[in-house]
């Protein structure tokens, strides 16, 4: 039985919260790979440091939002004692309830914001 | 091969400015991507040098370890671990000496002999079972209060309880044991040991910092026998009810809400 997030009663997450779940997003992702997500994503406005990412992935590890892969990288290929984290059912639709927020943010504010920045 | 173990060991030095479960949790990884980082600095891969790199890391630390600080202080003073099935069982014993506490002290009701005896041997109990149930989330807040706050319910509790067996359960007469010199001492003693208890619970804030200052203003009233002492054994039994209660409940962080999509 899939569950859904009603967005009105989610808690708002931090900007950093939100940034570490949307750069998982499909993948399953170590900590260095969520940093260059994050900084890929913002075109680099946002650098967020190992004790930034960590903290984060702890909160969200505790509210069920994302959760720790079984699965270890082929050895050949990637350090073996690195941990990837995943989107949880919960965390996937705590992301879109994001998104849609951003959405209804941006649709909002887009005509006279960009208006007034054109001119 | 030195440069990675030496940055490594100053790396270690600063993650102790975490709370030691999160490091305990974390460390591993966080050694990990600080060095993925200064090994991008020094290969050129990245924008920053080796020397900005550091300043970042630790920018990094000073700005979130006293965040984790709080929230695991936050955890701990709010009780939100989940209450185990001993905890359960030892805040309803509880419950029961405080219950039966301030019931004997209800004019008529249940005052005979027999429940004199009962409620004590209870109130003890329960008051040993209470502070055994809360020390580990005491401990976590602040140890050695805890520690020495617990040992003076733990001993004057029992201290109490063994003289209330010794003097009263033998078989015989009915017995009060209010005019047995030691009797009197290990009362002010156990009120005394209450009252420092409720002092040290104080840190568990909320509905438990309450219990806990009811306890205490309950045990100072019980020791000035003459003028307060009914309504300050009666505050005692109320506070030890609403600890037994605080103990048994089960309490998690609130989480996102999800809602059946059907």
């Amino acid at each position: 039985m899939e569950t859904t997030a009603r967005p009105s009663a989610t808690p708002p997450l931090s900007r950093t919260a939100v940034h570490v779940l949307l750069a998982i997003g499909p993948e399953e992702r170590h900590g260095y790979a969520i940093m260059a997500e994050v900084a890929r994503l913002t075109d680099g406005a946002v650098r967020l440091g190992p004790g930034a990412i960590y903290t984060t992935i702890r909160r969200l590890l505790d509210d069920g939002l994302i959760a720790e892969s079984d699965e270890r990288p082929d050895p050949e290929l990637d350090d073996q004692r690195r941990r990837y984290y995943r989107l949880t059912a919960l965390g996937r639709t705590v992301a879109a309830a994001e998104v849609r927020r951003f959405e209804t943010l941006v649709s909002a504010a887009r005509p006279w914001a960009l208006g007034s920045a054109v001119e | 091969m030195t440069r990675p173990a030496s940055h490594e060991r100053v790396y270690r030095l600063l993650l102790r400015l975490y709370p030691e479960p999160f490091r305990s949790r974390f460390g591993g990884e966080l050694v990990q991507l600080s060095g993925d980082l200064l090994r991008d600095a020094r290969e050129g891969r990245s924008r920053r040098g080796v020397v900005r790199t550091w300043l970042g890391l630790v920018l990094d630390v000073a700005l979130t370890a006293p965040a984790e600080h709080l929230e695991q202080r936050r955890i701990a003073h709010s009780l939100t671990r989940p209450a185990s099935s001993v905890s359960k069982a030892l805040g309803a014993v509880g419950i029961l000496g405080g219950l039966l506490l301030v019931a004997a002290y209800i004019p008529n009701l249940v005052w005979s002999e027999d429940v004199f005896v009962l409620r004590l041997v209870v109130l003890n109990g329960g008051a040993i079972a209470i502070a055994i149930a809360l020390y580990p989330r005491l401990a976590s807040i602040a140890r050695w209060q805890a520690t020495l706050a617990t040992a003076g319910v733990l001993l004057t509790n029992a201290w109490h309880l063994v003289l209330i067996v010794a003097i009263v359960a033998p078989p015989g007469p009915p017995y009060f044991p209010d005019v047995h010199p030691m009797y009197g001492q290990s009362q002010v003693a156990m009120w005394l040991a209450d009252a420092i208890y409720g002092s040290a619970a104080l840190v568990l804030g909320g509905a438990a910092g309450l219990a806990a200052l009811t306890l205490t203003l309950g045990s100072v009233f019980a020791i000035l026998y003459v003028t307060f002492g009914a309504l300050g054994v009666a505050l005692v039994g109320v506070g030890w009810i609403a600890l037994g209660l605080r103990v048994g409940r089960d309490r998690r962080r609130p989480a996102p809400v999800a809602v059946d999509a059907g």
